[in-house]
């Protein structure tokens, strides 16, 4: 039977696609599953940094795409986990050195070995993002709470289901409670309601994130904290468990009730 | 060309109506409407659309490759040569006539006659089941109603009555060609900006409406007014 191809897509550039890759991909990984990850972004390529491989390509998806290379060359696997893959992207060419229907063909290729493919999309809506989501089965959207990531995230949904991609999970990047509790970044319900989509997990923004990233280690992997937990929920979620969302909403909610407390307490002096 | 689109997609009384720019080369106005069909999905699936090349000529090759394409996407090709029908607006005085006859209070009898005469042009109105999303624009002749939202960067130009079950948060465009009894109600009205004929509005700055049930835009003194939806 062949495994489930997951686009990972936002639209917007920057809101964490790449890392919600890598993230995902080990974390599905760790549980024993078969990933490969596919870095679709032609010609900007990120995903072997982040999976600190960058040193041990030797072939790219071009190169395998154009028949100079046979796919399990061009294979990266991850120094940590036996069942990680990793198919680069090329640096050095441009996006249309590939068409949706080769990519199509070559992540059907990999499904039939893998359990997962998790094909890393490049920011936008043309070429690279008609590639990315030929042949894929599925969709995350990641997005920020910002207005502009929202629109993007819009769109996207839109060409998805055009593209016969519907319902579509969403990931809510680089929350930060203590804004949203404050009124000035956008809560997850503004998110779903403009939306409407099945949300898959929340991460919240944190510095080890980042500091995981320039390491080229997944934090995933080896974190404790939040984001790496919100991670770890996340893949559940997509093998198919129920995980309640816990920690940002209560903890905003908790808070709400308190300030109301607060309230009537001022009121009554 | 640059700037212009080499295909445009027209709803009128004759049903849908692809305009091919006369100055594209064919390969542009192939590619532009392979582009427009896929990203519409299933949005025209089972319509009829005419081809109207306006006096651009098109050779029995070109007509055909269009064809092809838009057969290809599930459409239905009315006779290619045969003239899009001239839009056939009421004058002023002819529509007021009639829309004063409705109100003088007909019975079934009249209604039908009059739909059998086509005098119920002004009721042609578009039943839209989706929600419309960011970069996707729904232009109509006759009135439109959404069965679902209007995401913010989302377009709506009709030119009779826009009405949206459920909320409004993108550009809406009603009476385009003129009318201003054009209305537009939503359950949620929080649009980024509205018009009405000639009339545009917006919210005001730093101010994000919040309404408390359906409300209903409409010209009064020369302005666009708000006002709750009484039915």
């Amino acid at each position: 039977m062949a495994g489930r191809v997951i686009v990972i897509t936002s639209g917007k550039g920057g809101v964490g696609k790449t890392t919600t890759t890598a993230n995902l991909g080990a974390g599905l990984a760790q549980l024993g599953r078969k990933v490969c990850l596919v870095d679709a972004d032609i010609g900007l390529r990120n995903l072997d940094v982040v999976m600190g491989l960058e040193n041990r390509i030797v072939y790219d998806l071009v190169e395998v795409v154009e028949g100079h290379a046979r796919l399990r060359n061009a294979l990266v696997k991850d120094k940590r986990l036996e069942t990680l893959y990793l198919l680069p992207a090329a640096q050095t060419r441009e996006k249309d050195a590939v068409s949706p229907d080769k990519m199509a063909e070559l992540v059907r290729q990999l499904a039939e070995e893998f359990d997962y493919v998790l094909v890393d999309s490049p920011a936008g809506i043309e070429h690279g993002f008609r590639n990315a989501i030929a042949g894929a089965d599925e969709a995350i959207i990641v997005c920020t709470p910002e207005v502009a990531a929202v629109r993007d995230a819009d769109r996207i949904i839109g060409l998805l289901e055009a593209n016969d991609l519907s319902n579509p999970k969403l990931i809510v990047n680089r929350i930060r409670p203590r804004m949203v509790r404050k009124g000035d970044m956008m809560d997850i319900d503004d998110i779903i309601e403009i939306l409407a989509v099945e949300l898959l997990g929340v991460v919240p923004d944190d510095e080890d994130i980042i500091v995981a990233t320039n390491k080229g280690e997944p934090i995933v992997l080896n974190g404790r904290g939040r984001p790496a937990q919100a991670y770890r929920n996340i893949v559940r979620r997509i093998e198919g468990e129920e995980v309640p969302f816990l920690s940002l909403e209560e903890a905003g909610f908790m808070d709400r009730v308190r300030s109301f407390i607060g309230i009537g307490r001022n009121k009554s002096h | 060309m640059q700037g212009r689109e080499a295909v445009v997609f027209r709803g009128d009384r004759g049903g849908v109506s692809v305009l091919v720019n006369r100055d594209a080369p064919l390969g542009v106005v192939v590619e532009e409407l392979r582009r427009k069909l896929s990203s519409a999905g299933d949005f025209f699936a089972g319509a009829s659309i005419r081809l109207d090349a306006g006096d651009r000529p098109l050779d029995d090759v070109e007509k055909r490759v269009l064809h092809e394409l838009i057969r290809a996407h599930g459409l239905t090709l009315l006779d290619a040569d045969a003239p899009a029908e001239p839009p056939r607006r009421p004058a002023p005085a002819e529509a007021a006539s009639r829309r004063a006859r409705t109100e003088n209070g007909v019975s079934a009898d009249d209604v039908l006659r009059a739909a059998s005469q086509d005098l119920l042009e002004d009721e042609r109105c578009l039943l839209a089941q989706r929600t419309l999303r960011s970069g996707q624009r729904l232009e109509y002749d006759g009135s439109v109603v959404i069965l679902g939202d209007v995401n913010p960067g989302a377009v709506v130009v009709s030119t009779g009555h826009v009405v949206v079950m459920g909320a409004l948060r993108g550009v809406v465009h009603a009476g385009a060609r003129g009318d201003v009894h054009a209305r537009v109600i939503a359950l949620r009205l929080q649009p980024t900006q509205l018009r009405i004929a000639q009339y545009i509005s917006r919210p005001p700055d730093g101010h994000q409406p919040h309404p408390t049930g359906p409300e209903m835009a409409l010209v009064v003194d020369e302005r666009i007014q708000i006002e709750q939806y009484v039915p």
